[in-house]
């Protein structure tokens, strides 16, 4: 037997508080009844020996103070909750999806009801209520009452979020040694996988908690948004993918995009693209405009990149040569002050792309920039890819220059590309070939150090270790935070529907078992408690208690 | 409050007087001692004689302590016994008033009863009510026609102050009348206590006759639970919790008195009739002097 409610030592402690206090209400209770007589002479001599009670004379009938205090105690007693454990050390872990997929019709309703219903079947001790969102949070811990879960569950609603059953068996019962029965409250699915992984010990059923008015969904919903580089080729502006998938009777319904109301395009049976749109950092709302049993994953919000264009300034030496080039690039602005990046001799602090003496060097184009100590080689490969060097035709040039054409790297805090002056002369292809252009531009865009536009969020490929062009990915509440180099924080949410797993059929129990053994005291205790007081009615009323 | 005279003095108890005097009467007047007349005659109220009572005879001559030592009634006689004044204290403190019977009608009765029944002699009644005081409510006179006129005297008597038999005694005692015999009509509940009663009747040169006024519930009172006992007259109050035994030990306490009082009244050769208040007064005056039995 155990208290649920009240430790021992404070079980102890209130009762013997309730019987100090019950002892002074009854010495208290005295009640005179008048009477006039014609004298008390008599009553005088007599009450001598017997004077009224007073406070610290002993009870007149110890007999009412005990039965007043077994109520008091009874009472006492039923606040603690005294329940006998169940015969068997098993924990009893019940699971409340609070996927998406939950907010269809009622079927979340219907998943409380019978949980706030039959929770208190298991014993105190032994049972744990753990929500299954977006996240996993004790709703209910070991040894805490039922009224709490009522309260904290008050606010919960289902989140747009995949099922993550499936997460916390796999993360936290694969490794128990602890008997444990689990219970399902919910359409969350279990894959096959995370079944076989858990040992013996652990039961999984899922609870039938009642008919849900919506037996199949029929539903549409955006599963993917992605940004890539505008087809217009603008800079400033990036065209947004959108992924539709249908479920069930559903027709294609028309997309609407806020705040900019632009029209989407679809490309393909379920995907769309929307053109053009600014990318100035702003979020945009895609929405479908479909009436289904799924209302969450409706709406996918975007933050889109902010691209200002590439402000340069091109050193008179260079200006003739360049900067028809730079005017034809969308991405760039030539400017007198204040650029980002300078064509030519620049202060330290500003990135650049400078022409140097064959002396200066010895190899015929040099990178800088601040490399990771671990694999530098391999950035600086990438890096020099990303500028296109390996378009150039490096033998032609080796053969104009009578030397080889050698890349070298140097470790600087800002960005610089330094080439051989002589490469740039009329002499040498290299200002005439084809890839030059390319490489002017991929030269302003790495000196800058603007990330790709290759950014998306899927259904089911939410994963923390997703990683795009050196732009990490964390999944949130919501959906999807994007972290850019600079530490630039672009949010995206999207809703989803389910794992892409192989689903195991469960166990299906009607309701959660009460485990033998386990026996709730309270509701007897307060019966006796009444049948008492009852009693303790009649004899005042009779006159046989003070 | 004055009671309704008519409630006092109805018209049963008015008819029952005819029947106690008529019952008082059966000695012919100024014959009852004629056959033990002294030839001395002298002044004053010299004892002569004892003779057995018989129904009729004047009740003022009982000889009281013959009756405690023999248990038979006798009279003492005297010479000029035809001269012998009734004097009668009849209470009329707060507590007779008291009570759903109270004791004051019973009390009023029984002195007009003892009154009417010296005024048909045509001897000297006075009558003194008292409580904290003494009232000269009825001067000592005789005549038998006066009996309605002191009935209408004494129902028109009001609730006075608290017992006080010390005072009382000391301002009747200072009336110096002449001898006779004096009647205390009263319960004799004095809150100062039985000594301070006793104390004040040994200083009374009368003869002496107590009519107590009792009922059942004096010695056995019907109280239960815890309860505050007020003093009527005084106020004062008693915060009692009643059991069988405090029940017990009132008794005792009241034994006390009725004994101290009984042993005073044989020691001072007084006359001790316990009157019970909740049966009709004068069947009892009448069989005091029909049988010449009383209760002690």
């Amino acid at each position: 037997m155990s208290l649920a409610n009240l430790s021992l030592p404070l079980f102890l402690s209130g009762l013997a508080a309730l019987a100090a206090l019950l002892a002074i209400l009854q010495l208290l209770r005295v009640r005179y009844q008048r009477v006039d007589v014609v004298t008390t002479m008599f009553w005088k001599e007599a009450i001598e020996e017997s004077r009224a009670r007073v406070l610290l004379k002993r009870f007149r009938r110890p007999s009412a103070y005990v039965l007043v205090l077994a109520i008091a105690a009874l009472l006492w007693g039923a606040l603690a909750e005294p329940e006998s454990p169940a015969s068997d050390q098993r924990d009893y872990l019940v699971l409340l999806d609070g996927s998406a997929v939950m907010q269809a019709g009622d079927r979340y309703a219907i998943a409380v009801r019978a949980l706030t219903d039959q929770i208190s079947q298991l014993p105190k001790a032994q049972r744990r209520v753990v929500w299954c969102g977006s996240d996993h949070r004790v709703l209910l811990d070991r040894g805490e009452v039922s009224l709490l879960l009522s309260e904290r569950l008050k606010e919960r609603r289902p989140e747009a979020s995949p099922a993550s059953v499936d997460a916390f068996l796999g993360e936290h019962l694969t490794q128990t040694m602890r008997e444990t029965s689990v219970f399902v409250l919910g359409d969350a699915g279990v894959s096959a996988a995370t079944l076989a992984s858990l040992p013996e010990s652990v039961t999984v059923e899922r609870v039938q908690a009642g008919k849900a008015s919506i037996k199949r969904l029929n539903n549409a919903g955006i599963t993917a948004i992605g940004v890539g580089e505008a087809l217009s080729g603008r800079y400033d502006a990036a065209d947004v993918y959108v992924r539709v998938d249908l479920t069930g009777d559903v027709t294609t319904p028309d997309l609407v995009l806020e705040p900019n109301q632009a029209t989407a395009t679809e490309l393909n049976p379920g995907e769309w693209v929307f053109r053009d749109l600014p990318a100035d950092g702003s979020t945009i709302t895609v929405r479908l405009l479909a009436s289904d049993d799924l209302l969450v994953d409706n709406e996918a919000k975007l933050t889109m990149p902010n691209r200002e264009r590439i402000r340069v300034r091109v050193d008179e030496s260079m200006a003739k040569l360049l900067n028809p080039l730079l005017r034809i690039d969308p991405a760039v602005v030539v400017v007198d002050k204040n650029p980002d990046i300078v064509f030519g001799e620049g202060d330290s602090m500003k990135p650049s792309f400078q022409l140097v003496a064959r002396e200066a060097q010895e190899e015929a184009f040099v990178l800088r920039d601040q490399w990771p100590d671990a694999q530098a080689r391999e950035a600086v490969e990438a890096a020099f890819r990303q500028l296109g060097i390996d378009q150039i035709d490096a033998t032609s040039l080796a053969a104009d220059l009578a030397t080889s054409i050698q890349l070298g790297a140097e470790t600087g805090v800002q960005r610089q590309v330094h080439v051989w002056s002589d490469l740039f002369s009329a002499d040498y292809n290299l200002v005439q070939s084809s890839a030059f252009p390319l490489f002017i531009a991929k030269s302003v865009r790495w000196l800058v150090g603007q990330p790709e536009l290759v950014s998306y969020l899927a259904v089911g490929e939410v994963s923390d270790a997703l990683d795009i062009a050196g732009v990490s990915f964390a999944p949130t509440q919501l959906g999807a935070t994007y972290q850019s180099a600079d530490g630039e924080e672009i949010v995206a949410t999207l809703g989803s529907l389910s794992i892409r797993a192989e689903l195991a059929e469960l166990d299906s129990i009607l309701g959660m078992p009460s485990p033998s053994g386990h026996r709730s005291s309270t509701t007897w205790l307060i019966l006796l408690a009444l049948l008492l007081l009852l009693l303790e009615w009649g004899f005042f009323q009779k006159g046989w208690m003070p | 409050m004055a009671l309704d005279s008519a409630a006092i003095f109805d018209a049963a108890f008015l008819d029952s007087l005819k029947h106690l005097r008529i019952v008082a009467g059966r000695v012919p007047a100024g014959g009852r001692f004629a056959e033990h007349r002294s030839q001395d005659m002298g002044g004053g109220v010299d004892f002569k004689d004892f003779r057995p009572y018989s129904p009729g005879d004047d009740f003022r001559s009982i000889d009281w302590n013959i009756y405690q030592r023999l248990g038979k009634v006798f009279l003492r006689l005297y010479e000029e016994l035809e001269d012998l004044p009734l004097y009668i204290l009849t209470d009329h403190s707060k507590s007779l008033y008291q009570e759903q019977q109270p004791r004051i009608i019973p009390s009023l009765r029984a002195t007009l009863a003892l009154a009417s029944i010296s005024l048909n002699h045509h001897d000297t009644v006075g009558v003194f009510p008292f409580s904290d005081d003494v009232q000269n409510r009825w001067p000592p006179q005789g005549g038998g026609g006066k009996v309605m006129l002191l009935a209408d005297r004494l129902s028109t008597l009001g609730p006075g102050g608290e017992t006080n038999f010390a005072s009382s005694i000391n301002r009747f005692n200072s009336y110096n009348l002449r001898r006779g015999l004096l009647v205390i009509v009263s319960d004799f509940f004095d809150p100062a206590g039985l000594e301070e009663v006793t104390n004040a009747l040994k200083s009374v040169r009368h003869r002496l006759l107590f009519v107590q006024l009792v009922r059942t519930s004096d010695r056995s009172p019907d109280l239960s639970g815890d309860c505050r006992l007020v003093d009527c007259e005084s106020g004062q109050a008693e915060e009692v919790s009643v059991t069988d035994r405090l029940v017990s030990r009132y008794a005792e306490a009241y034994d006390r008195f009725q004994n101290g009082l009984a042993q005073f009244a044989s020691k001072r050769g007084a006359g001790l009739l316990q009157l019970d208040v909740d049966q009709p007064v004068s069947p009892q005056l009448a069989k005091l002097f029909e049988t010449g039995s009383y209760v002690v």
